[in-house]
């Protein structure tokens, strides 16, 4: 009991000075999971239009592949990045292993089929006869897929809370890839790892606190954005 | 633009195939300004892929829409139309957003849209529900919301997919009289998909008969309606009495093996001027709209005859029907 307790007050110490190694290591894990969130919607929200909006050859084959990536564990993300990158791999050359940039091509390979997937069961839900009826008013293609979205903003919120909270709180592709080096790729996760192997509890325990308070932060977004309808209905 | 005596729309051997199937088979149509035209026919009959093929909202797999004489591209279509569809497909927001959300993709200009969506708000008997939420209105509110958004547009051609389907028939009745008048005074050209023979009575100049994918009959409401060409078209406009000629007295002159007879011209009680006489045993008395009628055998095949200035004759009493054979059809 007197570990966890002695563990809990360091930890709130480490935080209340806000200690420059845990601040260092708390930006750069918001950098690289808010980045690789972007890449994800970048690449996912559209591969969600066009599976619910869309009526081509291989859509679902397309949606199944989607599906399988959103149970991909975040090791063999890891692994393939790994192999890409790797000095003697295809994309060898740009020396990115062991970067952040090579920790946000492998988060947005774990977030982009999660963000795929759930907009795509969100997009699902608006009328398949609303994209005619904008059409009907005069919206332009483009504008009538955004008038789409519009509608299912809330549950596209839920693809993005769960893309960012997906890479947020994984560790073994951050590992992997990153290599959790100080000052340069170490982030949350990675440094959890660490500094419970080494017995350093208060640290460890700083660092799932922030962990958890990100998750926390993540979930009362969304139960906000659901709670006050009016905010959103404009 | 071609010499002015072009029609707003002209459709040119359009059809649509669907999974190897031709679902839409229009050898000509055409729709002028200032005139509804109205498409009737049962679900399937390939009405709204017609609707759809004219907005633009539809490919035609072969054929050509011409738009004021020259061939048109589905864009092209797009930029003149609103469409109304069977149900009310709003956006989240105010109902006065909605009305402004069309104006805005037509790029309208920002300080024209106010007072448009006022003019249509009133015009719809809306204004008292501007700022509500779209979510919160009924059936018949967010219907008239659907189309003040259409009408605030002011298209050159408005296209109505059965929006009156899901209407009671008083709030129908009201909407309906409310945009004939809308339509006369817009002078647009309006493309008006149903089932429903009353309403196409009610807004159409022009009735169109469609059936599997054909058009079987075009032409104006009046000409339709007391001439359909075939049994559908007769069917759909309300030529409910259907009669073999060998169930009929021999003193009917027979011009075909189908006698077809509109409700309102098969009476029980006072007898029209050189009616027609068939014998019948009256099976239950009901009512036909607001007309009370009597359901009647004909030999095996039931008719139903408007009860005229007479007691409604009880189950199993012969009566005489009286046929109005101004109007009748045979096929």
């Amino acid at each position: 009991m007197g570990l966890i307790w002695e563990g809990f007050t360091s930890a709130l110490r480490l935080l209340w000075n806000r200690d420059p190694e845990t601040m260092e290591i708390l930006w750069l894990s918001l950098r690289v999971s808010l980045s690789a969130t972007v890449v994800a919607l970048l690449i996912g929200l559209p591969v969600g239009m066009l599976i619910a909006v869309g009526r081509f050859p291989g859509r679902k084959l397309l949606l199944a592949a989607v599906n399988t990536g959103m149970g991909l564990p975040p090791v063999v993300a890891g692994l393939f990045v790994t192999l890409l990158l790797w000095r003697s791999g295809p994309l060898g050359a740009a020396a990115l292993l062991y970067t952040p940039t090579a920790m946000i091509i492998a988060q947005a390979f774990i977030a982009t089929p999660l963000v795929a997937g759930i907009s795509t069961a969100a997009l699902q839900q608006v009328d398949p006869e609303f994209r005619t009826q904008m059409l009907g008013l005069g919206a332009g293609r483009l504008r009538s897929l955004y008038e789409v979205a519009r509608e299912a903003r809330l549950p596209l919120l839920a693809a993005v809370m769960a893309g960012f909270g997906g890479v947020i709180s994984e560790v073994g592709a951050a590992t992997m890839v990153g290599g959790n080096i100080k000052h340069q790729t170490r982030v949350l996760t990675t440094a959890a790892v660490q500094q419970t192997a080494m017995g350093n509890f208060g640290a460890a325990i700083a660092y799932g606190m922030i962990l958890l308070a990100i998750a926390f932060l993540v979930v009362l977004v969304l139960t906000l954005a659901q709670q006050h309808q009016s905010l959103w209905a404009r | 633009m071609g010499p002015v005596t072009d029609p707003l729309i002209e459709l040119r051997d359009v059809a649509i195939d669907r999974g190897g199937r031709t679902i839409l088979d229009v050898p000509h149509l055409k729709l002028a300004d200032g005139t509804v035209v109205a498409a009737l026919g049962r679900n399937g009959a390939g009405k709204s892929t017609l609707l759809r093929a004219i907005g633009g909202l539809a490919e035609p797999t072969r054929g050509t829409i011409m738009l004021n004489g020259s061939p048109s591209t589905a864009g092209d279509r797009r930029r003149l139309i609103s469409a109304v569809l069977q149900r009310p497909l709003l956006r989240r927001g105010t109902v006065s957003s909605n009305i402004e959300a069309g104006m805005r993709f037509r790029g309208i200009e920002r300080r024209e849209r106010p007072a448009r969506t006022e003019t249509w708000l009133k015009a719809l008997e809306l204004s008292h529900l501007a700022d509500q939420q779209v979510h919160r209105l009924s059936g018949g509110e967010a219907q008239r919301v659907s189309l003040a958004r259409a009408l605030a547009l002011r298209p050159r051609l408005l296209l109505l997919d059965e929006p009156f389907t899901s209407l009671d028939t008083p709030t129908k009745a009201e909407l309906l009289s409310d945009l004939r008048g809308v339509i006369d005074k817009e002078r647009c050209a309006v493309f008006f998909v149903t089932h429903d023979r009353h309403e196409a009575s009610l807004l159409a100049d022009r009735v169109a008969i469609l059936h599997q994918g054909r058009i079987l009959q075009e032409g104006p409401l009046a000409e339709v309606h007391d001439h359909p060409s075939d049994m559908m078209g007769a069917e759909l406009l309300g030529y409910r009495n259907q009669l073999p000629a060998d169930q009929l007295p021999s003193a009917i002159p027979r011009k075909g093996s189908m006698l077809l007879i509109r409700g309102s011209d098969l009476t029980v009680g006072r007898a029209p001027t050189n009616g027609w006489e068939i014998p019948a045993v009256a099976v239950r008395a009901t009512i036909d709209g607001d007309a009370p009628s009597v359901v009647a055998m004909v030999g095996n095949i039931p008719v139903m005859a408007r009860v005229v200035d007479a007691a409604t004759p009880s189950p199993g009493e012969s009566v005489t029907l009286h046929v109005n054979p101004t109007h009748v059809r045979w096929c």
